[in-house]
């Protein structure tokens, strides 16, 4: 009885009374995977994009604008049509996918679990909130639907990976300031395998490891940073990784390199 | 065990009130019970929202009902009226000439419109939720008072989180300038104002191929979306950074 009053009020009514993942799960980090029952299901490409497009938003979508995402050249009245089918295959596929009541929009079901919109939520907990280090991160990261070319994935795609990044970064900049460098450092780490090219991960992890004292790791990847950004773009760091390396007490020589001029 | 359950409301705060959310399609939620009142009542509902204030009956019939005559309109809202009461008795407050939104009902819109403000006067991202800012107006709603509201709602968090990037570049707060950025080109993903601030944004936190990747990305879509290439401008803010 107790242990109800707890998760309602937590969690709202709705989403308390089935637990996610009960009804089925979508994969949409890494690759595009359906499971319902502890199956794997094969979904055709019209109905991959409607249960990605559902599972992003996280909350019911009209008719209208799925339609015209999945099917952006088609006229209205076709799109919509198209919709209704492939909505229909999808209900005969596994009824308990989307929500009932299709009026209020297309959604997933309350019992469906998709891996985008956890690492969304957890992301989203740790950049708008001022303290702690976002408890455990959510169970699978990764590329939003990386083979998928359509422009609306584009968008959602470096949306979700900012948003991650982000994340992984304030995550390591609170643990080095609670003095737990070495889960600093790790956090950092996974900003920096996420974004090898990106200069505020690997201040980070930078930051982390000579705070553990580990020196020489922090000199290795101002290297390899510096070495990457040369080959790939023919850049050098920015003063703000220059900063970071002079408070550490390593000088960086600028071996010719120019700096970037400001842009405004 | 779960009946009992479903009616626990969370202690110290306000009883459940009635909420009505617009952002992203039409969403009624009575004393914590999602409920789907009909069409003509819905569209009854949005207007009185969207305006906050009391409204002559006049003018509701008028703008809902255009293509029918004066009489005819009245007909059409006194039923909606009755349709709404149906719903909930306690949505709209009537007088003899005039209807007006309950106070008891709150309305996304306004605190969106109360977030933008935020944002413009204080200039932090803190709390902000960029979900809020990410929803149009009543989507597949096309007359002519929702599509005013609509495009006049949008330029209004369009503004909002532009100036709120650039400030917090200024003050070197690039992370959440980025954030901000983001959130305003997911509101309209082809303006290039802001796919630049946000490029901006990621120059000035020294992410120069972040900055790149952004550029790129906005390339393909303005390409495949307009078949247009960047404007100049666009042009000289990355050119520094193409160096191959």
């Amino acid at each position: 009885m107790r242990g109800w009053r707890v998760v309602m009020t937590r969690r709202g009514p709705e989403t308390a009374a089935v637990p996610p993942g009960s009804a089925g799960s979508l994969r949409l980090l890494g690759a595009f995977e359906l499971r319902v029952a502890g199956q794997a299901r094969p979904a055709g490409p019209i109905e991959s994009r409607i249960l990605a497009l559902a599972g992003i938003h996280g909350r019911p979508l009209t008719r209208k604008y799925v339609a015209a995402t999945v099917w952006p050249l088609a006229s209205p009245a076709r799109a919509a049509a198209r919709l209704r089918s492939a909505l229909y295959r999808l209900h005969r596929m596994a009824p308990s996918l989307l929500r009932r009541g299709g009026e209020a929009g297309v959604g997933l079901a309350a019992g469906v679990a998709c891996d985008a919109r956890e690492l969304e939520r957890w992301a989203r907990s740790v950049v708008t909130t001022d303290d702690g280090a976002g408890g455990t991160g959510p169970e699978r990261t990764g590329v939003l639907l990386p083979e998928w070319g359509d422009p609306w994935v584009l968008l959602h795609r470096e949306r979700l990976r900012q948003l991650e990044l982000e994340a992984l970064e304030v995550t390591s900049l609170r643990l080095s300031a609670e003095g737990r460098h070495d889960r600093a450092a790790a956090a950092g780490r996974a900003a920096v395998q996420l974004g090898p090219l990106r200069e505020s991960a690997r201040r980070v992890l930078i930051r982390a490891l000579g705070a553990a004292g580990r020196h020489a790791d922090a000199a290795r990847e101002y290297a390899d940073y510096r070495a990457r950004l040369r080959r790939e773009l023919g850049l050098a760091p920015s003063p703000h990784l220059d900063k970071v390396m002079a408070s550490l007490g390593v000088l960086p020589s600028r071996d010719g390199d120019a700096p970037v001029t400001s842009q405004r | 065990m779960r009946g009992r359950g479903l009616e626990v409301r969370p202690v110290g705060r306000q009883p459940a009130a009635t909420e009505l959310r617009l952002l992203g399609g039409f969403h009624l939620r009575c004393r914590g019970r999602t409920v789907a009142p009909p069409t003509s009542a819905q569209r009854l509902l949005a207007l009185l929202a969207l305006h906050g204030t009391e409204l002559s009956r006049g003018f509701v019939a008028g703008t809902l009902w255009l293509d029918s005559n004066e009489q005819r309109a009245a007909g059409s809202l006194r039923s909606a009226l009755w349709r709404l009461r149906q719903t909930d008795p306690g949505l709209v407050e009537t007088s003899s000439g005039s209807l007006r939104l309950s106070d008891v009902v709150t309305v996304d819109v306004d605190r969106m419109v109360a977030a933008s403000r935020r944002v413009r006067a204080a200039g932090s991202l803190g709390q902000l939720d960029d979900d809020l800012f990410a929803q149009d107006l009543l989507p597949g709603w096309y007359e002519d008072w929702v599509l005013v509201e609509r495009e006049r709602l949008r330029q209004l968090r369009l503004d909002a989180l532009e100036t709120l990037a650039d400030r917090l570049v200024g003050i070197g707060d690039y992370r959440a300038a980025v954030r901000a950025a983001m959130a305003a080109v997911r509101c309209e993903s082809l303006r290039e104002s802001s796919h630049r601030i946000l490029i901006r944004a990621h120059v000035a936190g020294g992410n120069y191929a972040e900055a790149l990747r952004q550029y790129r990305i906005y390339a393909s879509l303005l390409q495949e979306e307009l078949a247009l290439e960047p404007s100049p401008l666009m042009q000289d803010l990355v050119a520094p950074l193409m160096r191959r």
